[in-house]
């Protein structure tokens, strides 16, 4: 890809896309520092755990849902001989390495501040294994959550309803997340376990699996996002 | 033109323009299945606990609070592109040029969505209620469920219902989606006693636990204050007041961008 072609994509991306991780993480950094009502060691590192485990994510995958398959000019693009599903796995790779380098840059002053959660099942490691470990936390829930945008906005056709089913699918996890704890058959898709249950003897095995879902998904991306007639058809009502 | 025959005509076209919406049906069919699974598990849960002795209202009306937890979700989303849409499918240009007033469309639109995106909540919501009157063996439940439908969660609905058409005038959707998403955890789901200061526990929440506990006192999500009626009937007050206001606040704004065109 040409850097003039990469500067146009991110240009055509737009500010909402590359400033959403940032509010994310520093809105609920400002929040639990000026709000501080009695937010202990513990809380601020569970929750800022969670803003890299459980926001950052699924903003990651409302925003794919939204954009990757949705250009105004399709139609035009459709035409040409650079097959649209190369532009869509661009603009994918580019705002998962966005959500990276934010979840990266966030959990480097985590851990310089001290307000570091850790898994039980990593905590006797030594660095560097234990931080570059501890990265799988945000990755799997990112790169699954993307994943699944992604399909689901090509499979539903409706932006809305992708990133309502991905809102809803999230908060199910967070709500009932002692249900996906218990069950050994939902473990493959307990994309929050840091948050809820850090002493868990699965995470590891976790956020594997979740890495070959999340493959597993981009795989059916690949193939979907080579039927033009997916791409161009909209739902009713959801143009 | 009449004022009634545009709100009509408004609230019309809307409504089918809403309920005819494939993804509508689809992401509540989609919740039925995960809301009706944790309902039974709640339902389970609660008549297993032995100091709670809840009465058929009360039953109702926790189940509606219950219901609440997630539907309201989906009815804020997908209510939330409805006037992004007309700006970009050009819609909006052609009705500025109409006789129809700016209010009256408003109005019609909020109305119209709203009461469209309740049709599928509210058969979920019966689905449920059917449900648990097998559960609890009690059909006493169905009547006052429906009593609870309008008291609990109706003005809740109305009330994040102004919030999802207004706000996304002024912000990109799949970032008000995702801020409704934190919103709602974090201002009706999350503990008072947590350490982050949240509406949870106060009037000012949409999903009805305010007005359950103090119109029907039972202990729901972040349920604490007074259960006193004034409470709930404020509760219920506050969220219908904020919606009207939010709703002016709109049409205020599209004015304001209408005369600077």
């Amino acid at each position: 890809m040409s850097f003039d072609r990469l500067r146009y994509e991110l240009r055509l991306l737009g500010k909402s896309v590359w400033l959403t991780p940032l509010l994310v993480v520093a809105g609920l950094a400002l929040l639990l520092a000026i709000a501080n009502r009695g937010v202990t060691a513990t809380t601020m590192a569970r929750s800022m755990g969670a803003s890299l485990e459980m926001l950052l994510p699924m903003a990651a995958g409302i925003v794919v849902a939204t954009i990757a398959t949705h250009d105004r000019a399709i139609e035009l693009q459709l035409t040409m001989p650079r097959r649209y599903h190369r532009t869509a796995n661009a603009r994918l790779l580019f705002i998962v390495l966005w959500s990276a380098a934010v979840a990266l840059l966030t959990s480097i002053l985590l851990l310089a501040f001290g307000h570091w959660r850790l898994p039980m099942q990593i905590a006797s490691w030594s660095q560097p294994w234990q931080f570059l470990t501890w990265q799988l936390t945000w990755l799997s829930s990112t790169l699954w959550l993307v994943a699944f945008g992604l399909v689901l906005s090509l499979l539903v056709r409706s932006r809305s309803a992708s990133g309502a089913l991905i809102g809803v699918f999230s908060f199910f996890q967070i709500v009932f997340h002692g249900t996906f704890d218990t069950i050994a058959l939902l473990h493959p898709v307990y994309l929050f376990p840091l948050t809820f249950a850090p002493g868990v003897d699965y995470w590891l095995a976790n956020r594997f699996e979740l890495l070959g879902t999340a493959i597993a998904l981009l795989v059916l991306a690949w193939f979907l996002l080579r039927r033009p007639e997916l791409l161009l058809s909209q739902a009713a009502g959801e143009e | 033109m009449n004022i009634w025959k545009i709100l009509w005509g408004v609230l019309r076209y809307e409504f089918l323009m809403q309920i005819r919406r494939p993804a509508l049906w689809l992401a509540f069919l989609i919740f039925a299945l995960l809301d009706s699974r944790g309902l039974i598990g709640q339902i389970d849960f609660y008549k297993s606990v032995s100091s709670i002795h809840f009465s058929t209202l009360q039953w109702a009306a926790f189940l509606a609070v219950m219901a609440n937890w997630l539907v309201p979700l989906g009815v804020g989303i997908l209510i939330a592109d409805r006037l992004p849409r007309d700006r970009r499918t050009r819609v909006e240009e052609v009705l500025n040029s109409l006789p129809g007033a700016l209010k009256t469309r408003v109005l019609g639109k909020y109305l119209g969505t709203l009461l469209a995106s309740l049709v599928p909540s509210f058969s979920l919501y019966m689905v449920n209620i059917v449900i648990a009157t097998w559960q609890l063996n009690d059909p006493g439940i169905i009547p006052a469920a429906l009593l609870c439908y309008v008291l609990i969660i109706l003005p809740g609905m109305c009330f994040i219902a102004a919030f999802s058409l207004a706000l996304p005038v002024v912000m990109w959707v799949p970032l008000y989606q995702f801020l409704f998403f934190g919103y709602w955890f974090w201002g009706n789901i999350l503990a008072p006693g947590y350490g982050l200061p949240t509406l949870s526990g106060t009037i000012l929440t949409p999903i009805g636990s305010a007005i359950a506990a103090g119109l029907f006192g039972i202990p729901t999500y972040g349920g604490q204050g007074p259960s006193s009626v004034m409470y709930g009937t404020s509760s219920l007050v506050a969220l219908l007041g904020i919606a009207a206001l939010v709703l002016v606040a709109l049409y205020q704004f599209l004015k304001f961008e209408q005369a600077r065109q």
